[in-house]
């Protein structure tokens, strides 16, 4: 490039040039007779506008100028490059640990961020769906169900855009030819897809008309089942479609991107007069669509006003006006659930194994940086400029750091997919998680951030004032390089980052050590349970359902190996939750009722379950529709609402609940179980009252769709609770052919699933802590070995001069230890800290065990002394000619 | 319009890379030397050639040096760059399917 050779700005080139070619034509004009100043204004004349003309020149000599610096940049940066490559070529053990380093860094941060991508940041599918809310009411602020009334109150006050109410994932039987299959159903009201901005791919909506009592049965399906059961056939729609027994019409299908939703099947809520009058029947579950113009608090603050303003309507209400409320809540948050924090927790922890990695590749590099100051101070003294030098050596650090980023895609490939398998089930949209082009980007810039934190310090200090006494020396280091503070500060970060991990991990196994240690109040071992329906249109009565269960209890019973079996409304750990509230006689009616879990119970349930029973007995097929109310209640429930008494003096104490004051009908007491963990092992039982499903009230079955679980006990308890559900789906069959089951899971399969949330992050945090202690240990280990070269020959000279192999010990091992200490107490403190955000994930341990933190410690420094032991080895066998040699 | 002016403005970076085939020259050079080969027939304002030589040195087409002229003052020489000479061919070409389709329209024999 010539350019170097007139660096002049452009103006003064243009100047110049422009005045030449003047002067040169007056020149000419005047050898051909002019005078001067006629020759002048004849040049000025044929030359044109003199400043438009220079104006022209001077913008493209700019871009030229601008062009030239760029492309001398990106040649020297190719320069560098190809420097770079050789260099790490030439040192290849360097440049594999530390890109292996990198990758295992970048790798994790990114898999986790994939995850955390797919589940909770990125949007769904539909235009501005940051906007769709749940409207949950709430009673001094406690999140009940909403009943039809609210949800019409909401849906016409104008604060949101569209509000629907919706019965989600209940289960529906259809029929494929003779088979009867049970599928997942949402009834909605038909503003329902306009919250979700969705719009049928095939078909259309239902409309208000169809809503509503009486309107012509249709259905919409999902792309899911239209795909595996339809073959996509577009000749579907209008097809009759049998539903629970009843002729539905196929109108539509939704588009694919709406199969996040468990729901294949969607009908209309077609509210009827009684639900719309009713304010007790909390079945809904109410989305909305934000005004453009609200927040999520606004709305919140003025949907209260709503449900307050609805309340003071009600003549019977039993909690005052102020009680009443809303909570509303961003659907995106609402459908990642606490996985959502899990994985926001887990982002953490792979972000301080990425700071380790990098103290791990600075600490390498600031190595290196040593050995080579006299290369470094070479190409000082031949003119190279410093900005220049630390530019070449950043330029390392970013080969390096794509390199890690490149290799680290895969680890975040793998990564993805253990992430995938250790989660819980049903984790709405984890499966779209993969290496995609955000994610790419974020690995990228992730590699750039980690180039500057493991880069840039180490190419100051390279290039620090100390470059020439180098060169003076002749590139011996006689200053006293292994004592640089900066590795050991290095060292002790990765230490207190390793143990705040481990710490982490540490906690979370031993809540799941403590959790496998708790009774869950039965026994799952050869238990299987399946839910069955009993379809509106052959069984309408309450006699006919609990009749027609009871045949199935019986047939059940007399499957072969077989011991007992029994019905119940919900089984624990399934996920299913029923609760009301129950008051005791006697107890204050206005006061705030407690809450309990509902049970619809069939004889023999708690001996099937092998539940014990605390006080009285279970109940029997006398305690039918004639005969007095009786109830069954937990220990939890018990102490709940009679305070102190002696289980066996809560029998034949009474308490009210399903039917409302006005009625009267109060339940005996009966029998107090233990207590049976409903929800997951590590919540604590919850109050729960269990009704014989013969005194059922009439209302509740269609609520509950007439559906019960079949729990039957196989006489061998070690025996696969699976093998029984082929003789379970016969014994059923002989009842009525046309009843499906529906998910058939043995109680054990039931508890391992209730234990998956908590097991992933024991699982991935416990990965990271192993990465993390790894990677502290081979940075120990690089500091002290380091050390030990750089004084090999202060070493052999104390050796010549007497000193013992436990003195050299002790001078080589306090090297390494001061990090260690260092860190340790820094990781102590910092993980006292950050401890909390696992509060919510720990079982029977608390934020602040002792025992994890000692055990941690101890594993710490016994592995660290390990680190230090060979490299300190080495230096006591320093031969003491070496001091000789090298002086 | 817009393509006459086109064709034009391509002409005379046409014209101007031609110039440079016979060595470096500096543009009061370039210009003379275009008046005299058209016997003064081609009128263009001389001023208009100093934009088109720094577009085209911009563009790589042609790359400058200073240097001293014939009577010793100091002026800055332009020379044919590789991309240059590449560029006058294609251009040349151009021109000359030009004239083979306009020819037998404008100038009928």
């Amino acid at each position: 490039m010539k350019r170097a050779f007139w660096r002049t700005p452009v103006q003064e080139e243009v100047d110049a040039e422009l005045a030449f070619h003047l002067e040169m034509t007056t020149r000419e004009l005047m050898e051909r007779g002019m005078t001067k100043s006629q020759a002048r204004g004849e040049a000025e004349r044929r030359f044109g506008d003199v400043n438009s003309v220079n104006a022209d020149c001077r913008r493209f000599g700019d871009q030229r100028d601008r062009r030239a610096e760029r492309a001398e940049y990106w040649g020297e940066l190719r320069q560098d490059c190809t420097f770079t490559l050789r260099q790490l070529a030439k040192s290849r053990g360097f440049s594999t640990v530390a890109i292996l380093t990198l990758a295992l860094g970048i790798g994790a941060t990114a898999a986790v961020f994939s995850a955390l991508d797919a589940v909770v940041l990125r949007p769904l599918p539909f235009g501005y769906s940051e906007r769709i809310v749940e409207v949950l009411p709430t009673r001094r602020g406690e999140i009940a169900g909403a009943s039809a009334p609210e949800f019409i109150a909401h849906r016409n006050s104008h604060v949101f855009e569209h509000v629907a109410g919706a019965v989600l994932g209940s289960g529906i039987t259809l029929k494929f030819g003779d088979v009867p299959e049970v599928m997942t159903v949402g009834r909605v009201s038909s503003e329902f897809f306009d919250v979700f901005n969705v719009k049928p791919t095939l078909g259309r909506m239902f409309n208000r008309l169809e809503d509503a009592p009486g309107g012509s049965r249709v259905t919409l399906m999902s792309h899911r089942l239209w795909a595996t059961r339809y073959n996509e056939d577009p000749n579907v729609l209008g097809r009759p479609i049998e539903l629970d027994g009843i002729p539905h019409t196929l109108i539509g299908v939704m588009p694919a991107s709406f199969d996040f939703q468990p729901e294949d099947l969607w009908v209309p809520l077609a509210l009827t007069p009684q639900q719309t009058a009713s304010y007790s029947e909390l079945f809904l579950t109410i989305f909305a669509r934000l005004n453009p113009v609200m927040s999520a608090e606004l709305a919140q603050k003025a949907s209260t006003s709503t449900e307050r303003v609805l309340a003071e309507r009600i003549p019977d209400r039993t909690s005052p006006v102020t009680e009443w409320g809303t909570n509303v809540r961003p659907y995106v948050e609402e459908l990642a659930g606490g996985f959502g924090s899990r994985l926001v927790i887990l982002l953490g922890a792979v972000g301080f194994v990425l700071l380790i990695a990098c103290s791990n590749v600075a600490n390498l590099l600031l190595a290196r940086g040593t050995s080579r100051a006299k290369e470094l101070a070479i190409r000082v003294a031949l003119g190279a400029g410093r900005g220049r030098l630390i530019r070449q050596l950043l330029t390392e650090s970013l080969v390096l750091a794509i390199g890690g980023a490149v290799l680290g895609l895969g680890v975040a490939y793998a990564m993805v997919r253990v992430i995938v398998a250790v989660s819980p089930q049903g984790v709405p949209r984890l499966e779209q998680a993969g290496i995609d082009w955000r994610v790419l980007t974020f690995t990228l810039a992730l590699g750039v951030v980690s180039c500057l934190l493991f880069g840039l310090l180490p190419a100051l200090r390279s290039v620090g004032p100390r470059l020439q006494t180098t060169l003076r020396e002749g590139g011996r280091q006689s200053r006293g390089s292994g004592r640089d503070p900066l590795r050991s500060v290095l060292v002790a970060t990765e230490v207190a980052l390793a143990i705040t991990l481990l710490i982490g991990s540490g906690l979370l196994i031993r809540s799941a050590w403590m959790m496998q240690h708790v009774d869950p109040g039965f026994d799952p071992r050869g238990v299987l349970t399946a839910r069955i329906m009993l379809p509106a249109a052959r069984y309408a009565d309450a006699a006919a359902i609990t009749r027609t269960y009871e045949t199935i209890r019986e047939h059940a019973a007399g499957i072969p190996g077989v011991s007992s079996a029994a019905v119940i409304s919900i089984v624990p750990m399934s996920g299913s939750q029923a609760a009301s509230s129950v008051l005791a006689e006697g107890h204050d009616e206005d006061a705030v009722r407690p809450q309990a879990n509902l049970r619809l119970v069939g004889p023999g349930y708690f001996a099937t379950m092998a539940s014990r029973f605390v006080a009285g007995r279970d109940v029997t097929r006398d305690d039918n529709a004639s005969a007095p109310l009786v109830v069954i209640v937990n220990k939890a429930l018990a102490e709940k609402l009679w305070p102190g008494v002696a289980p066996r003096a809560v029998i034949g104490k009474r308490l009210d609940a399903l039917r409302g004051k006005k009625s009267g009908h109060l339940m005996e007491v009966v029998g107090v179980v233990a207590d049976v963990h409903e929800e997951s092992l590590e919540q604590t039982a919850k109050p729960a009252f269990y009704v014989p499903i013969e005194q059922t009230p009439e209302n509740l079955w269609p609520l509950i769709q007439r559906s019960l679980v079949v729990v039957i006990r196989s006489a061998n308890p070690s025996i696969d609770a699976d093998a029984l559900v082929r003789p379970l789906r016969r014994a059923v069959a002989q009842v009525d052919p046309s009843l499906p089951l529906a998910d058939s899971r043995s109680m054990i399969s039931l508890l391992k699933g209730s234990l998956e949330a908590a097991r992933m992050n024991t699982i991935l945090l416990s990965m990271l802590g192993g990465i993390a202690l790894l990677l502290a240990v081979v940075g120990i280990y690089g500091v002290v070995s380091y050390f030990v070269t750089q004084r090999t020959h202060e070493i052999g000279v104390r050796i010549a001069l007497g000193a013992t192999p436990s003195l050299i010990w002790k001078f080589v091992v306090r090297r390494g230890l001061t990090p260690i200490v260092a860190g340790l107490v820094v990781g102590l403190f910092l993980s006292s800290i950050t401890m909390n955000v696992l509060r919510g994930q720990l079982y029977g341990v608390g934020v602040h065990d002792p025992l994890t933190q000692i055990a941690v410690g101890v594993l710490l420094g016994v592995v660290g002394l390990l680190a230090t032991y060979i490299p300190a080895r080495r230096a006591m066998r320093v031969p003491p000619v070496v001091a000789l040699q090298e002086g | 319009m817009a393509q006459t002016k086109d064709r034009l403005h391509g002409t005379l970076d046409a014209l101007i890379l031609k110039t440079l085939t016979f060595g470096p020259r500096h543009g009061y050079a370039i210009v003379r030397w275009l008046r005299e080969q058209t016997r003064d027939s081609l009128q263009v304002e001389e001023g208009s050639l100093y934009p088109a030589l720094y577009r085209m040195e911009r563009d790589g087409w042609i790359e400058s040096d200073w240097g001293t002229s014939e009577l010793g003052r100091k002026a800055k020489f332009y020379s044919l760059t590789d991309v240059g000479r590449r560029q006058l061919r294609a251009q040349t070409k151009e021109f000359a399917s030009f004239v083979a389709v306009v020819a037998p329209l404008l100038l009928p024999t």
